[in-house]
């Protein structure tokens, strides 16, 4: 099939605002996944990025009635991202914590066990892919250490790579600041994540 | 550029958002100190982990759970705009209340006529109000007189009903006025 000219987000937007439900289709079509994958990175939890993901476009819609095209859309739907996922976390906050997966199990024999262990799949695959898979969990504990503000910049410009005045106006601070926190983050993830200080020529 | 600005920059390179001056003092360091090397290393594998899983797909469930979550706040929305249309119909109903009591008390104050404005009333000339003075109710203010247009109405519906011939007492209709009018 021929595409036709393609619309820009703005413009798409601008008739969603005029009722056309079919751009809005179009304009989730074409950015459900990053927006997921943020909320996901920023989240840490894929249960609840599919849920926060659907209310960001929730939002989007409700706010298309007000929307005026003076900044980017990516800005505008990564705001409402963002906003959704202070909220989440501000919610999550304020009810009793949950059992953390690293946190030790009852006392008994042998090692120290945590419920991580207890769960994990323990079966010999082909090394490589378990390296993987835990390299993967270990970067998604360390990006959840990071302090939110920290966390919220890394992933824009790491994960979603937008530049830093485009993450400077979602996280609504100066674009000094944006590379500031992210040289922080930087710092903090690279002494979790590769411990192995300078010299120290070990195996991999 | 000592290590911890060379390391900074680093980032700002990986980003491209240093100037070019930024990139040479930058790559001048790195030829010279294996450690700031490692946190250029560090840097990029950190970049690379972020990109080896797969971002997350949406699962098969994700559109329908869009949709039923925009129909909840479609109806709502509806549900809003209803009560929003109620709100604003019963608002107009007060003000024109409000109105149609403000345009009686501006009819009850113009109740009040003078001389010419019972003239153009009548649709008779002032002199004619004058002449007609004894029979029409109203009232003497010094000087003045003023006439209720109650009482005027009143009057001219007797006049309407009553026999030519027959006079009548009008002295009832007159308002406010002192005792040596009544009968």
């Amino acid at each position: 099939m021929k595409e036709r000219t393609e619309w820009t987000d703005e413009q798409l937007m601008m008739s969603v605002r005029d009722g056309n439900d079919d751009a809005f289709c179009r304009l989730v079509d074409r950015h459900r996944k990053p927006i997921l994958n943020f909320v996901y990175r920023f989240l840490g939890n894929r249960e609840t990025a599919e849920d926060v993901s659907q209310d960001v476009f929730v939002r989007l819609w409700a706010a298309s009635r007000t929307y005026v095209p003076t900044a980017r859309f990516t800005t505008f739907l990564y705001l409402i991202a963002r906003n959704l996922c202070l909220d989440h976390l501000d919610k999550r906050r304020r009810l009793p914590p949950l059992t953390s997966l690293s946190q030790e199990l009852g006392a008994g024999e042998g090692a120290p066990r945590t419920l991580e262990d207890e769960i994990a799949d323990t079966r010999a695959g082909p090394y490589g892919e378990i390296s993987r898979r835990e390299r993967a969990a270990e970067l998604e504990r360390a990006l959840l250490s990071l302090p939110e503000d920290q966390r919220l910049v890394f992933v824009l410009t790491e994960v979603q790579g937008f530049t830093y005045q485009q993450a400077a106006e979602v996280v609504g601070c100066p674009p000094g600041t944006v590379a500031s926190r992210k040289s922080a983050a930087v710092k903090h993830l690279r002494t979790r994540l590769i411990p192995t200080r300078v010299g120290a020529e070990g195996p991999g | 550029m000592n290590c911890m600005e060379t390391q900074d920059t680093l980032v700002l390179i990986h980003d491209g958002e240093a100037s070019p001056e930024q990139v040479d003092a930058a790559h001048l360091h790195l030829s010279e100190c294996p450690s700031c090397r490692a946190e250029a290393d560090a840097l990029r594998q950190i970049n690379v982990w972020c990109h080896e899983e797969p971002p997350p797909e949406p699962s098969e469930t994700w559109d329908l759970a869009l949709t039923a979550k925009l129909g909840d706040l479609k109806m709502r929305a509806a549900t809003e705009e209803i009560r929003l249309l109620r709100q604003i119909a019963e608002e107009m109903a007060t003000r024109i209340r409000a109105l149609e009591t403000a345009q009686a008390a501006e009819r009850l104050e113009r109740d009040l006529m003078n001389v010419n404005e019972l003239a153009l009333y009548l649709h008779v000339t002032p002199e004619k109000v004058r002449d007609l003075l004894p029979e029409i109710p109203h009232i003497a203010l010094g000087g003045d007189v003023r006439f209720r247009r109650a009482a005027v109405d009143g009057w001219l519906q007797l006049r309407e009903s009553a026999p030519a011939e027959a006079p009548l007492q009008w002295n009832d209709w007159v308002i406010g006025a002192g005792s040596h009018l009544s009968s």
